[in-house]
């Protein structure tokens, strides 16, 4: 009968330590994998539509939503529009939804190349809630988190027309920020007007 | 015969090296210091909305407006949708969308139906109002018409609605309407199409996407990104063999130096 070979102790050594080597390489190709999909889940939610239009207004009038009213941007409006926000507002007509003292608005800017559309609700005490609906651009997208937006809460205008706080910025999202800093004036600007001309007095 | 030591032959040899190479990435330096200021100003410098009206740039990217566009009649104008952009009274109508369904004329107004949404423009070519889900314009419309009493019809998804007067709203007809003219794709005068073609050239290549491919290397072709990465190359060279020559040097003289104080000292 052949004699079994038993493993030295330098064979065994070698072959755990190529056992633990293989262990490890799995694990850090599990581990890669991991961060793959979360990379790309990361990318596939960048762009998108995070709410639709008619539900933000459902949420912001949970009574029902009132019928549009329509805004027509005229020459002296356009003018004071560009100056508060540094370009021309590319619409003729704003549309917004009232009752009593609140107003929701869906009001577009480009950020980098695309638009970012925004839904904005303005009331008594300034902003009471701003959402990002769709955004479009593969980068920035982080403006649509609620820590951010939370900031656009009970602000109001100073009186050179700028927002009375602070918005902190989100690096690599510069141009996304702006944006929202823009519509935020401009919907609080909109809606003195409206109820200046609702309620003269 | 005078024998070099083989380490001031590599020296030397760095040092010719240094100097050509760093003749050569002097000008992808330049290219890439210059076009890289001006990319980190876009905005100040207007680079997105200054656009290339050179033909041979303009050809060299390949730049040329579809030969077939679909085009409805509006008033005496078109509304055509080239390459994602719709054109209607002389300009592009800010936006990007993929598919024109119709289009009719409101006198003072153009209404215009693409992808999910209800476009309203001047007969200048500005945009009145972008029509969505939150004015009630149905899914799915595949055409738009007008009555005979002058309300916009569109056929959707789910049957035929009428905008009321201020284009606010949709909602079903009463019975059914045998008065809608439907708005039908047409072949616009060669005159219209040239029009189109000049000012889609004229808008398509932004200051800006020059700028980019140049500093990239892209505007080199294919292998541009190539050449750009081995001037990287070169330059990670520069700045290595630069110090290393730079302590070499350095070196030499103190012991010249040094030498020359032990001769001084041993003189006296």
């Amino acid at each position: 009968m052949a004699p079994t070979r038993t493993a030295s102790t330098s064979e065994l050594a070698t072959s755990s330590e190529r056992t633990g080597r293989g262990r490890a390489a799995r694990r850090a190709l599990v581990l890669s994998c991991l961060c793959l999909a979360s990379l790309w889940v990361h990318t596939a939610r960048a762009e998108g539509t995070y709410l639709e239009p008619q539900v933000f207004l459902a949420q912001s009038f949970p009574d029902g939503v009132p019928d549009p009213r329509v805004l027509w941007i005229n020459r002296a409006l356009r003018g004071e529009l560009r100056d508060l926000l540094g370009e021309e507002y590319g619409a003729l007509r704003l549309r917004h939804w009232t009752r009593e003292q609140r107003s929701a608005w869906i009001l577009e800017a480009i950020g980098k190349e695309k638009p970012i559309t925004v839904g904005i609700v303005t009331g008594e005490h300034g902003i009471e809630r701003l959402e990002v609906l769709v955004f479009r651009e593969s980068r920035g997208w982080e403006v649509r988190r609620s820590a951010f937006t939370a900031q656009f809460r009970s602000a109001r205008l100073d009186d050179d027309r700028r927002l009375d706080r602070p918005i902190d910025g989100i690096t690599g999202a510069t141009l996304s920020v702006r944006a929202l800093q823009k519509l935020a004036r401009m919907s609080l600007f909109l809606h003195q007007r409206i109820r200046q001309a609702d309620d003269p007095a | 015969m005078t024998r070099r030591k083989p380490g001031r032959r590599s020296a030397r040899s760095l040092y010719v090296w240094h100097r050509y190479l760093g003749g050569i990435a002097a000008v992808f330096l330049l290219l890439l210091a210059f076009s890289g200021i001006a990319l980190n100003h876009p905005e100040e410098l207007g680079l997105d909305e200054t656009f290339m009206e050179s033909e041979w740039l303009l050809d060299t990217y390949g730049i040329r407006a579809p030969d077939k566009l679909k085009a409805f009649p509006v008033g005496d104008d078109w509304a055509a949708l080239v390459a994602e952009r719709v054109y209607v009274g002389g300009t592009f109508l800010p936006g990007n969308y993929t598919r024109l369904a119709g289009a009719v004329d409101l006198g003072e107004m153009s209404v215009i139906a693409v992808d999910n949404l209800v476009l309203l423009a001047t007969r200048e070519g500005e945009l009145i109002d972008k029509l969505d889900g939150t004015a009630g314009v149905p899914a799915g419309i595949s055409a738009l018409g007008l009555t005979a009493d002058g309300r916009v019809a569109a056929r959707a998804s789910h049957g035929v609605y009428l905008s009321d007067r201020d284009l606010l709203g949709w909602e079903h007809p009463r019975g059914e309407r045998t008065d809608i003219r439907w708005s039908v794709p047409g072949a616009p005068p060669e005159s219209f199409k040239r029009k189109v073609s000049r000012y889609y050239r004229a808008h398509a290549l932004s200051m800006e996407r020059v700028l980019l491919d140049l500093h990239s290397g892209r505007a080199f072709g294919p292998r541009g990104p190539l050449l750009m990465d081995f001037a990287a190359l070169v330059m990670i060279f520069l700045s290595l063999s630069g110090p290393w020559l730079w302590w070499r040097q350095a070196r030499k003289l103190r012991r010249t130096h040094q030498r020359r104080a032990e001769g001084i000292d041993e003189t006296r």
